[in-house]
């Protein structure tokens, strides 16, 4: 027991000197979740679009000034012909394209269905199925004034069947975020973010460095069991996890006045169970690896897969079935939805405990296999 | 909802049927909306409607409708190797840089102390370039990997767009060498190497980049500084020329910033390395 206090002091002491890690410690997490978070938004807003209005009439010049008029769309210019509008859209001056027919007024007046042609550019997907979303919500209010206000020029007889139509309403309400702001949602991922990375990348190159400087030759002549020496190197992570959640938690609340829902100390809980197998996961990186760059290659390798398969960009059920699996084994995963339910959902400790559960089996594969992995004989 | 096993609930009346016969009624949805996006699902549900009561209607012509026949330009799924190449190349290239800098440097300092001969800038500068050039090449054998993905999953590429996708990923290939050069001068130990690359080079580039979020939807602040980031451009470049399928002329924009990015860099590093031997 007194090897293991001993070692742990060398470790924490070798960690302080030098002097980038402990700022990183404080700053990456606070200056990651000021600024970050106003960056990420799949929400589609001031879409640019052009009007392509061939019929000119009073009724198609009252459709583009509400498409003008929404928040949504921002009204980049009213070109003649189609092909001078798809020139915008390939310049990338607009996003969207409407086409008016000639024959709109009189399919108006008429009471006729009239078409029009939407062209939308759909590079990214999210903002091309949500924006030919809103142009129909605008196309469908438009057409219910339209029918408000020429419904008397309707012959009697039809106009009684129709005002009988049953109409529908949808009335929403919005659970666990109601103000829908992707920052809420996002902010647990980018915790876990900060967690995979730090605790990540710095046990990886902690044991490479000892060889590298030729330290740890030293080390492997003495009676040390592998047991003291891999815990040695784990507990002060396992200390830098915990104090860089602690900074996470309260900026967030300072910042974001975001405050689990569920309870706290369940939040901690979980993070320091996922410390635990990422910092293994370093640790037996380090082991394998002979020089710096080997483990740097590494660790990157592994955190660009966990994070990237890992449910916090994309969500996972719209992966395809090998990445499912991939999901499956990536502690990454089981920590977002974690965070996720306990900061926005309020669930309990009893809710989450499955993917509690899951993560402290790897944390318990992961460590075993660094201790166990370990070679004195190099 | 709470145990995460329920995203969405619809909520009918018991009187709905009668309800509906004479007009107008209400039905309420309660949506997990903790992903604003999924969440937000009224609008899903708000046309499956329509689309249930247009057939309901059918025998009744419903005048005054305004139809929209939508068009999706452009097949938003090429995007996604490109964003992995991105990334690679931005942060791939800078670690390789780095770590090897870091050797030459203090290979330099040994050499200097034990009195050896002080190298000519013209010297030293050559075996800057030639620790890159290795390197250059796994990029570049990278960048034909990719390629030969995206032909044999996604894109049918015609010779000329892959030349210009060649053209703008060897500026994008120097270009962050030349980064991973001046990070290595402005660093000293190789530990704080990686940890700053990682830093620098990965997580502006995932954000902030327009790779998985738009610009467009940024603040104005964090626009600016995606403008600093060389993968935006890098993005950018790419998206114009393999998704919209535009020739060279439409990106001299981004092959100019990609261009004096460089230049500046390579700027900061010849300026450091002077200094260091002196």
């Amino acid at each position: 027991m007194k090897t293991l206090k001993y070692l742990i002091e060398k470790e924490f002491k070798q960690m302080f000197r030098n002097p980038l890690i402990p700022r990183l410690i404080v700053l990456f997490p606070t200056m990651v979740l000021l600024v970050f978070p106003w960056a990420v938004s799949f929400e589609v807003k001031n879409i640019k679009i052009d009007v392509v209005d061939h019929s000119k009439s009073v009724y198609s010049k009252r459709l583009t000034d509400k498409i003008a008029a929404s928040h949504y769309f921002n009204l980049n210019d009213t070109p003649p012909d189609y092909r001078t509008a798809m020139m915008n859209m390939e310049s990338g001056e607009t996003d969207m394209i409407l086409e008016i027919p000639a024959s709109f007024d009189r399919d108006v007046v008429k009471a006729r269905t009239s078409g029009v042609g939407v062209a939308v550019n759909a590079v990214n997907g999210t903002q091309g199925l949500l924006g030919s979303n809103y142009i129909m919500q605008i196309a469908n209010d438009f057409s219910s004034d339209l029918r408000d206000e020429l419904m008397h020029t309707v012959p009697p007889q039809s106009r009684a069947s129709l005002m009988r139509l049953p109409k529908v309403e949808i009335i929403p309400q919005y659970k666990f975020n109601s103000k829908l702001d992707y920052k809420n949602f996002m902010i647990p991922g980018f915790m876990v973010l900060l967690l995979t990375i730090i605790c990540g990348i710095l046990p990886a190159l902690n044991t490479v460095m000892e060889k590298e400087n030729g330290t740890i030759n030293q080390i492997n002549v003495t009676p040390i069991s592998k047991i003291n020496f891999i815990l040695a190197k784990l507990i002060p992570y396992w200390v830098v996890g915990i104090v860089v959640m602690i900074i996470s938690i309260s900026v967030t609340f300072l910042i974001y006045g975001l405050w689990p829902a569920g309870s706290a100390i369940a939040v901690l809980f979980s993070a320091i169970v996922f410390i635990i197998s990422v910092s293994g996961l370093g640790i037996i990186i380090s082991n394998n690896s002979e020089t710096m760059q080997q483990a740097s290659f590494l660790v990157m390798f592994f955190i660009l897969i966990l994070v990237l398969l890992g449910g916090m960009f994309t969500p996972v059920s719209s992966m395809p079935a090998w990445a499912q699996l991939i999901a499956s084994i990536n502690p990454f995963n089981y920590l977002t939805e974690t965070f996720r339910m306990l900061y926005l959902n309020g669930s309990t400790l009893a809710d989450v405990s499955g993917n509690l559960f899951v993560l402290a089996l790897i944390a318990i594969v992961l460590n075993s296999w660094a201790i166990l992995g370990y070679k004195k004989r190099g | 909802m709470r145990k995460g096993e329920l995203d969405l609930a619809v909520v009918f009346r018991k009187t709905f049927r009668r309800v509906l016969c004479m007009g107008e009624v209400a039905v309420q949805l309660l949506s997990n909306s903790s992903d604003p996006n999924r969440g937000s699902i009224s609008t899903t549900c708000g046309s499956y409607h329509r689309q249930i009561s247009a057939g309901a209607n059918r025998l009744r012509q419903i005048p005054f409708q305004i139809q929209t026949e939508n068009r999706m330009i452009y097949n938003p799924a090429d995007e996604i190797i490109l964003h992995v190449r991105a990334w690679h190349h931005g942060t791939g290239a800078d670690d390789y840089l780095y770590h090897h800098d870091i050797s030459l440097h203090s290979y330099l300092k040994r050499r200097r102390d034990h009195g050896g001969l002080l190298a000519s800038p013209l010297k030293q500068g050559t075996m800057i370039f030639a620790k890159t050039i290795p390197y250059m090449i796994i990029s570049f054998v990278d960048f034909l990997i990719i390629l030969i993905l995206i032909t044999l999953s996604w894109v049918c590429l015609s010779t000329a767009t892959a030349a210009v996708a060649l053209l703008i990923t060897l500026i994008y290939i120097i270009l962050t060498l030349t980064y991973g050069l001046t990070v290595s001068t402005l660093v000293d130990k190789q530990v704080n190497a990686v940890i700053v690359s990682a830093i620098t080079a990965m997580i502006p580039v995932l954000m902030l980049s327009g790779m998985i979020f738009p610009i467009d939807n940024m603040p104005r602040v964090l626009q600016a500084f995606s403008s600093i980031i060389p993968a935006r451009w890098f993005i950018e470049a790419v998206r114009k020329v393999m998704i919209q399928g535009q020739g060279f002329l439409m990106i001299g924009k981004e092959l100019f910033i990609m261009t004096g990015m460089t230049l500046f860099l390579l700027g900061i590093t010849i300026a450091k390395t002077k200094k260091r031997l002196d």
